[in-house]
């Protein structure tokens, strides 16, 4: 067996045996969870110290063949493989798996079993979406991902968790519909599920098939990122998640939207997305002002680094549209910067939540005095979150923006406003929660976080640093594949060119022949 | 180039002093858990690893200037420098820092490292027996780091670094004392406004990634020259010019962006010395002399600069004669005294700019540390009205601040008097519209002296309106009155440094820093942009006409305010609006309020409420309505009666095959 396959159905395996398990002995579940996501993690982690980043080709890749397509000749496989676009999120996904299910120790206290099955399942979901290399694999995967969160939100969530499980449901269901539609599509106009051939032979097709196809796609994982106007569901699944839920949805459930954006809108059909480079920029640059405005008015404290997320998302759309290498490196990063910075932060409230039970910013205030080690850790993740440099947020966050400048210097500027706000709500719900006089007896007697608690966002905090620090470690491995992107878009845009060319140079041609025509 | 590996340890020998006192502050509070008589604990141990620090830095600073005073000319040009560190790989360039010790940043980190330290001695006694002592000296030292990191950085995006890691240290000392709310609320307020001069900044380093494909800030000086014959160009370049200047404009409390440096003071006495008046509100001043080449190519900007430092000093200093909180009065005064340096940059005088930011740090970190000493003494009064007479009380703090008083009201042979007269010297001899920025400077420098002989009348001398029973004042230890000496000497002999070309014809500052400024210089004689200067007898007269106002208005400002604060009082029956007016620095504050946070609050809650709440989620929640009514209705329709259906399936064959025949 390779590597990629144990990786990922590794914690399917994890799954089978929970299932098994009598549903009393919670510790030893617990045990058996983590240990199943701890050798993932290692196993991931060993496979991304040797990948190869100078390399634009699929690494680590198997092939299998799977099915044939009823009624066609096209043959289905099983093929994983992993490039620069897609390593850092398997990285990423392996490392936090471990760190959310100790999270879980401090609020996951009903129905413990059925929990860490899905929880797992997600896992497989989540690998199985980014290493996939057959479009109709990546299909499977991807919803394979998406139920266990229904599950998630719907058992184990908040107050109003039905109305964000559904409103969650009908918003996945549309995106994947959608999505579904334009993968048979391009399906059937190249006669292959083969990802690899596809980011050729979609750029082939005809113009006016190439366009709603890319917008097909551009919607289905716009609204799963999401971007403006899709982002409501995200505030309402944000907030009655559970903490691990919430962090998982923020570190790698939304990745998938913009990996998606990136592999197949970007990678698949270049010449379009240049054709709407302004559009999507727009809708980037807008959403990160939006978001910061939104996240102001918020007087739920994980509600505010909900519709945060949205403010970073746009960011990291608006870079990859800017289809530069400057701005795609840039917005790869941010995917991981922003789910290690948003997802500390989502800790963060669920630890103040399991000691206070609320979330109204109004109810805290002075707790630095009280917990001055959870003080410690909430400053660095949100200024993590702000960009100061140093810490990740600010290389990602610089680099996107210098990409960004570069294709339109007006999106730019609006997006740059963007660290004017995010620096107003994220200070002051700081300032609200952590600062000021201590005026309520419940916040004087909080205990501070704890050893478990700690330990688990060290691996985060430390990535932080890490990544501010010596970024290159990271940028390294986007080399090979960014650069061929990237000159896959070059061409793209000579061929548009001379596509335009031609619609212009066209017409006077015509023209003359139907005035010879009629002189004849 | 003169490779000086060892320039890496003056930002890290701090940064490391930072991370020790952190562990300290964090032991503290695990021992006060167990034991919470314990006082400083292991805390204690932080004040003697941050001056070690401190000193550890100053010296290879030192070292450093020495290796640079070796070189010949253009040696100095180019400078001493670290070898790289290969940052970020943004793909089609990479941004690589390395420290770079020319004659300009050599003089910043002797001011910063040298005056730095003293504050940290200082700060000792200062801060003995709060809570946090470890902590604030982690904070102090990583400010240390953060501000070498920005004066030593060879390109734009480390000195943003530093600049933005300077903002942090600012808002985490201002908010040191954080559980009394304002000033956390303060600290926030520092930050936010810096950010809105940080997204100026960024634009502009953007823009010049666009021309000159480099953020190396020699590099970008070089190459302006070349640029100077292309009009569009040179509209991008104005751009940036102009978009960085918002960014100092922030850092540096300019207008319209100073509202946050008067709040700033809710910080530790020390921490307003050090950064609010001696090192870090001085870098934007530091960054537009470092990028002297291009704002030479720029006039209008520069004009542009010279009118917001002008009308920056006017306000500053009209502002601080309506406070009555000592600290209030400085920091209006730096508020003021930061917008004679930018007059001093419009003009291109660039190193008579720096002259003053040195001669500033020495007499206001001075004054600074006095009003702490005072503070400290009247156990946390800064009410001017509440103090007099304390002249008896600290004779050591009273001295070393008569003569910070007298640098900055500008006294004959004081550091001040030579540095602000080369400004407005300079401005005089630019001519044209410079003339009108000239006599503002020079009214300014009136009120200067006459606020600045007030605040002592009125805190030293007259009679004690304290609480006589309650209230003991007492000199401060030696930890703080040390530093005071030191300061004081280098306030009144600092002028030494540079003294006016006609009298010595060779100012020493002015020859150091000619290798940096003679490109901006060249840009300058190529615009045709260099004035004849004006004759020595102009100058000797200017000299004298700043002498004769700084002693005139110093006398006035001392004599009415001996008695005690009454004059205020009576000022206040007769023009309450004017009063109100000053008091609240022209209500800047309030038009903040107006113009900007409460729209940005408005449009919050409109987005939320509004186009959230009610256009996008009432979208959503109402197809999901639709949807139920329609299959609520449609389900009465599964009645199970098997003719029921049959009639309903011929209807649809009925309009299908309508359909079909239509279409």
């Amino acid at each position: 067996m390779d590597s990629l396959t144990v990786l990922t159905f590794l914690p399917l395996i994890g799954a089978i045996l929970v299932m098994a398990m009598p549903a009393a002995q919670t510790k030893a579940i617990r045990l058996v969870a983590l240990a199943t996501t701890v050798v993932t993690g290692l196993l991931g982690l060993s496979i991304y110290m040797g990948f190869d980043g100078a390399s634009a080709a699929m690494q680590n890749t198997c092939d299998a063949a799977w099915f044939t397509l009823p009624g066609t000749a096209i043959d289905v496989h099983f093929r994983l493989g992993m490039d620069g676009i897609s390593v850092l999120m398997v990285a990423l996904t392996s490392i936090l798996m471990p760190i959310v299910i100790l999270s879980t120790y401090g609020h996951i206290h009903t129905r413990v079993k059925e929990f860490f099955v899905w929880m797992l399942i997600m896992e497989t979901g989540m690998l199985g979406v980014f290493l996939s290399m057959d479009i109709i694999l990546f299909y499977v995967f991807w919803e394979v991902s998406l139920v266990p969160l229904y599950f998630l939100v719907g058992i184990w969530g908040g107050d109003q968790r039905i109305y964000a499980t559904v409103k969650f449901f009908l918003y996945t269901v549309a995106g994947s519909l959608v999505m579904l539609v334009g993968i048979i599509a391009l399906i059937l106009a190249t006669q292959t599920t083969n990802m690899e051939s596809l980011m050729t032979l979609a750029g082939e097709l005809p113009v006016a098939d190439q366009g709603w196809m890319f917008f097909a796609f551009a919607l289905a994982f716009c609204i799963k990122v999401p971007v403006l106007p899709f982002h409501t569901w995200l505030a309402d699944a944000h907030t009655q998640a559970p903490t691990s839920g919430s962090v998982l949805l923020a570190g790698v459930l939304l990745k998938m939207g913009t990996y998606g954006l990136i592999r197949f809108a970007i990678g698949m059909f270049p010449m379009m997305a240049l054709q709407n480079q302004g559009l999507f920029m727009g809708i980037g640059a807008i959403g990160i002002v939006y978001g910061a405005f939104l996240a102001m008015a918020q007087t739920d404290i994980k509600r505010l680094i909900a519709c945060s997320s949205v403010s970073h998302l746009g960011f990291v759309v608006m870079g990859m549209f800017a289809l530069n290498e400057i701005g795609l490196r840039g917005s790869i990063l941010q995917m991981v910067n922003h789910g290690l910075s948003t997802g500390l932060l989502f800790l963060l409230v669920g630890m103040v939540y399991e000691r206070r039970h609320t979330r109204v910013i109004a109810e805290f205030g002075g707790i630095a005095a009280s917990m001055p080690i959870f003080a410690f850790f909430f400053i660095i993740s949100m200024l993590s979150s702000v960009g100061l440099p140093g810490l990740n947020g600010f290389v990602g966050e610089f680099m996107i923006l210098a990409g960004s400048f570069e294709a339109s210097p007006l999106w730019a500027s609006i997006g740059v406003t963007g660290v004017i706000f995010g620096a107003i709500y994220l200070l002051s719900a700081t300032r609200r929660m952590l600062f000021g006089p201590l005026t309520r007896d419940e916040n004087r007697n909080l205990t501070d976080i704890n050893v478990r608690e700690i330990g688990l966002m060290l691996p985060m905090v430390f990535l932080c640093f890490w990544m501010g620090v010596q970024p290159n470690v990271f940028l390294g491995d986007l080399d090979g594949s960014v650069d061929a992107l990237v000159g896959r878009i070059e061409e793209a845009n000579i061929k548009l060119k001379a596509l335009e060319g031609e619609a212009t140079a066209a017409l006077p041609v015509l023209t003359d022949e139907n005035l010879t025509e009629v002189s004849r | 180039m003169k490779d000086y590996n060892l320039l890496w340890l003056m930002p890290l020998l701090p940064f490391l002093g930072s991370i020790l006192c952190g562990a300290l502050h964090f032991a503290t509070l695990s021992a006060r858990k167990k034991n919470p008589e314990i006082g400083h604990g292991p805390g204690a141990l932080a004040a003697p690893v941050a001056i070690a620090a401190m000193i550890g830095s100053f010296a290879v600073a030192v070292t450093a200037w020495l290796n640079l005073k070796g070189l010949d000319e253009v040696g100095r040009a180019m400078g001493v420098e670290s070898s790289p560190w290969h940052w970020i790989d943004l793909g089609p360039f990479s941004v690589d820092l390395s420290m770079v010790v020319d004659p300009l940043s050599a003089v910043m980190i002797l001011v910063i490292t040298g005056v730095g330290a003293l504050i940290h001695i200082y700060s000792a006694g200062y801060i003995k027996g709060d809570p946090g002592f470890a902590k604030f000296f982690a904070y102090l030292n990583l400010f240390v780091a953060m501000m070498l990191m920005l004066v030593l950085s060879s390109n734009l995006v480390g000195l943003f670094v530093g600049w933005e890691g300077v903002g942090l240290c600012s808002y985490l000392l201002i908010g040191f004392w954080y559980d009394k709310g304002w000033p956390a609320e303060a600290g926030q307020k520092a930050f936010v406004v810096n950010r809105i001069g940080d997204a100026c900044f960024l634009i502009g380093a953007f823009l010049l990634i666009r021309l000159f494909g480099t953020l190396d800030t020699s590099e970008i000086g070089a190459a302006v020259i070349g640029m100077l014959d292309d009009p569009a160009k040179l509209k991008d370049l104005g751009l940036a010019a102009l978009l960085m200047f918002g960014g100092a404009c922030g850092k540096s409390a300019q207008f319209p962006l100073m509202v946050w440096l008067p709040d700033a003071m809710a910080g530790p006495t020390p921490v307003s010395a050090l950064i609010h008046a001696a090192t870090m509100v001085t870098a934007g001043v530091y960054l537009i002399a470092r990028m002297n080449p291009v704002y030479a190519a720029c006039p209008d900007v520069l004009f542009l600069i010279g009118c917001v430092g002008a009308l920056t000093a006017f306000i500053g200093a009209t502002s601080a004669i309506r406070q009555t909180d000592i600290k209030k009065v400085l920091a209006y005064s730096t508020v003021s005294q930061l917008g004679y340096m930018f007059l001093g940059l419009s003009t291109g005088a660039w190193a008579a700019a720096v002259f003053h930011l040195v001669t500033h740090a020495f007499f206001k970190g001075l004054l600074f540390l006095g009003s702490g000493s005072v503070i400290h003494g009247m156990h946390h009064e800064q009410n001017m009205y509440k103090m007099g007479g304390l002249k008896r009380h600290m004779p050591k703090t009273f001295l070393t601040f008569m003569v910070g008083a007298a640098a900055l009201s500008g006294l004959p042979l004081m550091s001040g008097f030579f540095s602000k007269d080369e400004i407005l010297f300079m401005t005089y001899s630019h001519g044209g519209g410079y003339i009108a920025l000239w006599i503002v400077g020079l009214i300014s420098a009136a009120l200067t002296a006459f606020y600045t002989w007030r605040m002592v009348a009125l805190t030293f001398f007259g009679e004690e309106r304290f609480d006589v029973d309650h209230v003991h004042p007492h000199e401060s230890p030696s930890t703080m009155t040390i530093p005071l000496i030191l300061l004081a000497v280098a306030a009144a002999i600092g002028g030494l440094l540079n003294l006016p070309a006609v009298m010595t014809g060779h100012p020493i500052l002015h020859g150091w820093l000619e290798p940096v400024t003679e490109v901006g210089q060249e840009v300058l004689v190529k615009l045709h942009l260099v004035h004849e200067h004006a004759s020595h007898g102009v100058e000797w007269g200017l000299l004298a006409l700043g002498s004769v106002i700084a002693l005139v208005f110093s006398y006035l400002g001392f004599r009415r305010y001996l008695k005690g604060p009454e004059p205020d009082m009576s000022f206040a029956r007769r023009a309450p609006g004017l009063t109100g007016f000053l008091g609240a620095a022209w209500r800047l504050d309030g038009l903040f309020e107006v113009f900007i946070l409460i729209p940005v609050r408005l449009l919050s809650e409109f987005i939320s409420a509004i186009i959230d709440k009610l256009f996008i989620d009432g979208a959503v929640n109402g197809a999901a309505s639709i949807a139920k009514l329609v299959g609520d209705d449609t389900r009465k329709m599964t009645t199970g009666s098997v003719k029921s259906y049959a009639v309903w399936m011929g209807f649809g064959a009925a309009g299908l095959s309508l359909l079909l025949i239509w279409i």
